[in-house]
Parts: C-alpha cells; structure tokens; sequence
C-alpha cells in the first residue's frame, strides 16, 4: 500500500527546515519509504533551484579568519565574525578544517606509489649508477684496444689505414673526443628534465597543467617534485640575489650539490626529498617589506624540538638565503623564523617545509 | 496532488532552527523564515568552471585553503543529498570523501577538468548512502529507496545546473500576488516579515501565498517542467 505521510506534511517547511525537532520522525522514515523518498527529492530539487547564489566570505578569507585573525583589517574581520554567527555552513566549513587530519592526508602522499616520468627521467639521470654507465662507455674503446678480438682488430687495422694514425693512438684519441660529446649529453639531458620541470611547474599558476597533461596523454607529475623544481628554478636566481652576511657566514659553499628552496610566505610546509638534498638545502626566504634593510635573524626549528639552527643576516634585503647540511635534515617538518633584530620585539614570519624520506 | 497543511508552521524563531540549520543561508535579522535556504545549488552552478585540477594541486600539497574549496564543494553535495537530516554523519563522511578524491587524485584518475565536479558529486553520494545503509542497518541486498532518489538526482542535478532561469520564467505564469511572495522570500533573501511589510499583506495571507506558490511549481516540475 503506497504512503501518503509526504502528501499529509508540509514538504515546502520539511524541505526548508528538516532539522527541527517536529520533524524527527519524518526525517527517519523518508528514507525507507520510496513515495516520501520521491517527493522529498523532488521538492529539495525545487527547493535548490529557487534559492539565488548567497554571498558566502571566499575560501582565502576564511582560512586568513582562522589562521590570521589579529592581522586581518577590523572591518573584514568584523564582517566575516557576523556572517559566521549566523552562516552554519560556513562555520561548519571551518570546523571541519580544525577537525581534518591532514597527517592522514600526507600519510597517503607518502604511500603513494606514482612516479612520473619526468620525476622518473630525472631521478635516473642523477642516479649515480648511470654516471657509471656514462663512464664505463667513455672507456669502452679502451677497453676494447687492450682485448681485441680478431674482427675488431681487422676492423682497427682498416681505420688506421683510412686514418694513417700511429698505432695505439685511436683509443685515446677516440676518448678525448667523446668525453666532451658525452658530458654535454649529459647536460642536455639535466637541462632537458629541468625544462619539462619548469614547464610543468609554471603550468599550475595559469590553472591547467593537469589539464595540458591530460590532454597530451603525459603523465602528471607529483605536485610535490614539481613545487621542488619550482621552487629550484625560482630560487637559483634569488640565492644569488639574496645577501649574505661574511660575517656570520664562514664559508660559502659550492652551490652545485645544494638543493634550493624557496618560501615566499607562512602557508602549508613545502615537501623536500631527502634523497635530493645532496650537500644541503639552499633555504631562500622572502623578507617582508617592513624588515627590509634591517639585521634579521633565522631560526630554522626541527618540529620535534632539540634542535635549531641560526643564522644573522645584516642589511637585509629582498631574500636571505641559508644553508642546512643535508645531514642535519633527517626527515621531518621544519619552521624557519624570520625576526628582525634591530628593531625591538617583533613578531617572526614563520616558514615551514618538510623533509620526506 | 501535494496537499500543504496550515500556516502555522511556516514561522519559526532562528533560535529553534539554528543549531540544526547546516545548509541554511546566512540572513541579517534575528528572525528567519523557515526557508532559509540549505547552500544554494549556484554554489554548485558557480563552482563547475572553476580551475579544479590547480586547487586539487594545491591540496595535494596540503594547502588548506585549497581544502576549504573542495571542502565547500562536498557542502554543496551534502546539502542536495539532504545528508544534514542526518547530521551526525558528517564529520566523518567529509573526511572520507576528501581523503577518497585525493586517493584517486594521486592515482591519476582525476585529470579530466571537467568531469570533477561531477566525480566528486558521485563519490559524496556514494560514500553517503554506505554510511547511510549502515546507520539504518540496511542490508545490501534490499533497496533503500532514498539511494534510488539520490542516484537520480546526481543523475538530473549535472542537466539541472543553470536551470534555475527556466524555473523563474515558470513563477512568471503564477498569480501576481504569489509571484510577488516567492520573489520576495527566494530571489530577494528576504524575511516574512519584511515580505509582509512590503506587500502589505497579512502574514498568514503572505504564508499561504507562498506556499500555493510552491505547490503549483511543484505541480509542474513533476509534470516534467523545468
């Protein structure tokens, strides 16, 4: 026998107001129930598509309310306070951001077994097993000049002929030629993995490079090694750039080895591969206008505690750069604090990235 | 066709509906009307063109506010499945949904941009009526007749978005008194009250308006308009 319960209620009040008490007994029977299912979808639907758009605080706003709210304008923060008291939705938004277990969410990034094939590319041409490769190659002639078999001696033979060279000579002679060829290959080959990295990397501020992926069948990459490339290619200029202070600093090292990163700002910590660090990480961190030109420190935190490291930079200016060895960067979450010290107490920028395994 | 009781239910204090109120839209007087709307579907409408595979990047890398966008996305589904009648599985039914779409993003099976919203809209769904199916112990071989009713709203929601126009020309052909009320309440966000003052009607009158209104659009949108 059909239900006439959805017939008998209000819908037009059911649809609008389902979480009042009186409406206890409707909201666990509708579901079960296939003609109140039918109309309570169908007056929803109704219900939804009269509703015009409403003015909900952006995402950033909100997130800036949660995170910042001392440094937010009194008007804004005042406005988003107002739309939050009676905007449930928007509160509840916020309240599932403090509940979220983003370790879960980065527990996933570090099962997650999808390489890309120009993290692939990559991770191959910095393998040292492939230097030795290259090596091994270089020396093959001469390898091949001290046991020849009948055939590639008959073969030599005939070269020499053709080259009328002294005997003995061509292995050499062909290994002089080919180290430069083979070196240069091999810098084609970085540059070739750190174009497509860059390219990769500028496409998501245009908002498509999964898209341009997708649409070139090319495997997307991790957006973790791409930020890294990013962060390379936008840090490679600024650590350059940015000043040091001789004073603090004993020795500046090679930068070949070193790993750049680059923070522009506080936000969600930065993923760095441990197995890319090399000698170190290259720490490049934006200075904010109101610091500039004055002394700063830095103060890079291990998240578990017990260790720190400092460094004081003089004259600040755009960007300072500092240098962690890579054996002190066990994996784990670092802060980098950026203060000013010449100008009384203030408060530190803070900075974080993370070194996976 | 529907038959729709008396008025008196159509006016409520904010405090009564407030706590429970999840979709409901933000209003600026202390009174609100029971149809304070659950998120609206423009959210939705608005959200199909958004660059969605840059923010899935970013939330990839763990940017919360990239995780408030998605998030506001699941909202939007939550609030046309009705799963705030069911309240208490929330928390962990968001959870779930943004750990599954980022899953499935890190498999690369998200590349396509405009099948998104459309993806995470089914696996809202999906994940929804499992927690459902369990809260009512329902067993799996039976039909839950309201997974039937999701399953084809998911499937009209996608030809429904921006539809909302071809709703409005048809509250064009209500009487002017009803169209007025519906335009005032809907289009305007306004209160019964300010309705009321405008119009100078009654509430009760203003009430029952409104919902004789909503009955004939009803009528027709089962008669498979708009």
């Amino acid at each position: 026998m059909s239900c006439r319960r959805a017939f008998d209620v209000d819908l037009a009040d059911f649809v609008a107001s389902s979480a009042r008490p009186e409406w206890a007994e409707f909201r666990a029977h509708y579901a079960r129930c296939a003609e109140c299912s039918a109309e309570v979808r169908a007056w929803t639907e109704l219900h939804l598509l009269l509703q015009p758009p409403a003015a909900h605080p952006a995402e950033e706003l909100l997130f800036r309310f949660e995170t910042e709210r001392d440094r937010l304008p009194a008007a804004e923060r005042r406005a988003v306070e107002e739309h939050l008291a009676r905007c449930p939705s928007c509160k509840d938004e916020l309240a599932a951001l403090r509940r979220f277990d983003f370790a879960s969410l980065e527990a996933r990034a570090a099962a997650s077994p999808a390489v890309s094939f120009a993290a692939f590319l990559r991770r191959l041409v910095l393998h040292p097993a492939f230097a030795y490769a290259i090596v091994l190659l270089l020396l093959y002639p001469a390898i091949e000049g001290r046991f020849p078999s009948p055939g590639q001696q008959a073969a030599r033979e005939d070269r020499r002929t053709v080259a009328d060279g002294p005997a003995g000579k061509s292995a050499p002679a062909t290994r002089q030629k080919a180290a430069p060829a083979a070196s240069a290959n091999l810098a084609r080959s970085e540059n070739d993995v750190l174009t497509r990295a860059r390219k990769e990397a500028a496409a998501p501020a245009l908002g498509g490079r999964l898209g341009t992926g997708a649409a070139g069948g090319a495997e997307p990459a991790p957006k973790a090694e791409l930020a890294d490339e990013k962060a390379s290619v936008d840090s490679e200029a600024a650590v350059e750039r940015a000043p040091r202070d001789v004073a603090t600093r004993a020795a500046t090292p090679e930068p070949a080895g070193w790993k750049a990163l680059a923070l522009s700002g506080p936000g969600a910590p930065v993923d760095v591969a441990a197995r890319d660090l090399g000698t170190g990480l290259v720490l490049t961190l934006t200075v904010p206008g109101a610091t500039r030109a004055g002394d700063v420190e830095v103060r890079v935190l291990d998240a578990r505690g017990g260790r720190e490291m400092r460094e004081r930079f003089a004259r600040a200016a755009e960007r300072v750069a500092m240098h962690l060895p890579a054996a002190w960067l066990t994996p784990g979450t670092y802060t980098a604090e950026l203060r000013r010290l010449d100008a009384g107490p203030s408060s530190a920028e803070v900075f974080s990235f993370r070194v996976v395994p | 066709m529907a038959i729709v009781r008396g008025c008196a239910v159509f006016f409520i204090d904010e405090e009564v509906c407030a706590p429970g109120e999840i979709g409901s839209r933000a209003r600026n007087h202390r009174r609100a009307g029971v149809f304070a709307p659950a998120v609206p579907s423009g959210r939705i409408g608005a959200a199909v063109d958004k660059g969605w595979l840059a923010v899935l990047d970013r939330l990839l890398a763990g940017d919360r506010v990239a995780f408030l966008e998605v998030n506001r996305l699941v909202t939007g589904f939550l609030v046309q499945l009705r799963a705030y009648d069911f309240r208490e599985e929330w928390d962990d039914l968001r959870q779930e949904v943004l750990l599954s779409v980022v899953a499935n993003a890190r498999a690369g099976r998200l590349r396509d941009p405009k099948a998104f919203v459309g993806y995470v809209r089914i696996i809202t769904r999906n994940k929804f009526i499992d927690r459902l199916k369990a809260r009512l112990r329902h067993h799996e071989k039976e039909a839950l007749p309201w997974d039937e009713e999701t399953a084809r709203a998911v499937a009209a929601s996608a030809e429904r978005d921006g539809r909302a126009g071809e709703l409005w020309s048809a509250v064009r052909d209500l009487p002017p008194e009803e169209q007025r009320v519906l335009d005032g309440v809907y289009r305007q966000g306004k209160t019964y009250e300010q309705v009321c003052a405008e119009t100078g009607l009654p509430l009760g009158t203003m009430k029952r308006r409104l919902r004789d209104g909503l009955v004939a659009l009803r009528r027709r949108f089962a008669e498979g308009g708009p």
